[in-house]
């Protein structure tokens, strides 16, 4: 029987119905390409094939008897290791956390299991979620993430395993964390739509702290609609995360109608020429759709230090710990060894600013986005770094402008990444919409839109094709 | 400096993760050197601060090279430090003494 390995979970879910696969054949196939290329892209901690075949018999009984869970019944995902899991260790994809045992589940991994999903693999990730300051792509025990399009370049982090695992079709479909880009930026540099929920939106229990004001928890995935299945699964209110909303999302708002969209004044002149092509003609196909594009003079605050100043207080106090031990000497990269004490370092005053300044910030987005649907930018100024370069040595004189990514993290609003042409080496390249908090509705709209008139979510790494 | 440190990292080129960030053309144009130069005492208190807290797991090395990035760190913040504020202006945390 044919396999698509690249088909979204609303294609894989027609033929578990249809009878043409089964949930545990399906679950093979994809355990069987984790174990083939899973370590040449760096992407996977571990394989559990156990767990997974156990679930997988679970959903094809339950089909078979009638109950149906949804969407997400019997099909295979993964997570990136910072979500505690009982079946397997939870590394952080972190030397000092290598043989780290929870004996629970964190809630999105409950919540995936409650909708019928099929747990596979602990994915990697940058060491402590790139917290201490990394600059380089082999940044985790697992080495370097490797971007299926060319594995002389690095896959993005932090969520490196879940960006090459999604691109390469070694699972349908993957969890990320984002303190500040670490799921829109592996979506771009891999090839794939991620979706940073709002903060609050999913719950964090059982999550690896860096940030307890920034960490999210996301999708990453096939397609926009893709995301919008997975983000439906496990948002929601949960009583072990404080933070978490209720039942927020309004996915019945989605109309169709046009929008009204900002672009960012400075955020393409000095990005790569495939990335301002590409950008362009992205931004062509929403004018032919009727949506309004207004370029626009991007409130300016000091987003760098600010978000900078949070990560530094919120992530050494995180992780006093591993600091008062001296265990930080264990970590893969040196900047990170010492990086976590000079965070610790950070005066309380200038933590508490960064907090007053970032309420100014949150403010005066949130006046942004009452006035527009959403923010358009190039998810990133470049194509993904080569592996064997320091990231600031990788294209010297690309930048971006003001900071989408940093910003709207700061302000807690989601964002969508999703793939829209090639650039240099044949890499991807990938646009990001932000909007306000709880739209994330209108981001997988979007999304879902250009997906269904271009064809780069589609494509394959040749090396890992069909 | 011959190391990158995280947030002169991000002033050049937009990190992936911890601090994605790049100065606007604003502060980009700032003084950056004698925001140095007035950094340097705290950065060097900073330093001893963790040579006495954790000293004890770092080299002389490390040592020396947080010194340099604490100095630059120091210049980094200084916009954040610069940016006018009122007494009202709460930080962007909550409190309840009611549990949630």
């Amino acid at each position: 029987m044919s396999f698509d390995p690249y088909a979204t979970i609303g294609e894989l879910g027609a033929r578990l119905r249809a009878r043409e696969i089964t949930s545990l054949a399906l679950t093979r196939l994809y355990l069987a390409r984790l174990e083939k290329h899973g370590a040449e892209l760096g992407a996977v901690v571990a394989i559990m094939r156990d767990h997974a075949e156990r679930r997988a018999r679970i959903a094809d009984s339950e089909l078979a008897a009638g109950t149906d869970r949804g969407p997400l019944h019997g099909i295979p995902y993964g997570v990136k290791d910072l979500l505690a899991t009982r079946e397997a260790k939870t590394t952080w994809g972190a030397e000092p956390y290598r043989e780290q045992q929870f004996d629970f589940d964190a809630t999105v991994v409950e919540r995936l299991d409650a909708a019928g999903a099929v747990l596979c693999a602990k994915l990697a990730m940058v060491e402590l979620a790139g917290g201490f300051g990394y600059n380089q792509a082999d940044a985790s025990f697992t080495g370097p993430g490797r971007s299926p399009w060319n594995l002389e370049f690095w896959s993005g982090g932090s969520s490196c395993g879940p960006g090459a695992a999604v691109a390469a079709a070694l699972v349908p479909f993957a969890i990320g964390s984002e303190t500040s880009g670490s799921i829109l930026t592996p979506a771009a540099f891999s090839g794939v739509t991620g979706l940073r929920p709002t903060y609050g939106v999913v719950s964090r229990h059982g999550a690896m702290a860096l940030s307890w004001t920034l960490d999210k928890i996301g999708p990453m995935c096939r397609s926009a609609e893709d995301c919008g299945i997975v983000l439906r699964a496990i948002a929601g209110r949960d009583e072990n995360d404080p933070t978490t909303v209720g039942d927020a999302l309004d996915w019945k708002t989605i109309s169709g109608k046009p929008l009204k969209i900002a672009t960012i004044k400075g955020a393409v002149e000095k990005a790569q020429p495939a990335v301002r092509e590409n950008f362009a003609a992205t931004l062509a196909l929403l004018r032919e759709r009727g949506d309004t594009i207004e370029e626009i003079e991007y409130p300016d605050f000091p987003y760098g230090p600010t978000v900078s100043t949070i990560i530094d207080a919120e992530g050494a106090s995180a992780f006093e710990e591993l600091l008062h031990s001296g265990r930080a000497k264990l970590l893969r990269v040196p900047q990170d060894q010492i990086g976590g004490y000079e965070a610790a370092a950070t005066l309380a005053i200038d933590y508490l600013r960064a907090m007053r300044v970032r309420g100014k910030i949150r403010k005066a987005l949130l006046e942004l986005l009452r006035r527009y649907d959403a923010i358009a930018a190039p998810t990133r100024a470049s194509v993904a770094y080569p592996i064997d370069k320091r990231f600031d040595e990788a294209y010297p004189g690309v930048s971006g402008g003001p900071s989408l990514i940093g910003s709207m993290n700061l302000a807690g609003a989601p964002a969508i990444a999703l793939p829209n042409g090639f650039g240099e080496n044949r890499l991807p390249t990938s646009v990001q919409f932000a909007a306000a908090p709880l739209r994330e509705p209108l981001l997988v709209e979007i999304g879902s839109w250009l997906q269904q008139r271009t064809e780069f979510h589609r494509r394959q790494p040749p090396r890992f094709g069909a | 400096m011959s190391q990158t440190t995280r947030r002169r990292f991000a002033q050049l080129c937009g990190a992936a993760a911890a601090a994605p960030l790049v100065l606007t053309p604003e502060a980009a144009a700032q003084p950056a050197a004698s925001a140095a130069e007035e950094a340097r005492p705290l950065a060097r208190a900073l330093t001893e601060v963790i040579r006495a807290q954790w000293g004890e797991h770092l080299s002389d090395a490390q040592l020396a090279k947080i010194a340099d990035d604490m100095n630059d760190a120091a210049s980094y913040v200084e916009r954040l430090r610069k940016f006018e504020l009122r007494n009202s202006d709460e930080p962007d945390v909550s409190f309840s003494a009611i549990s949630r």
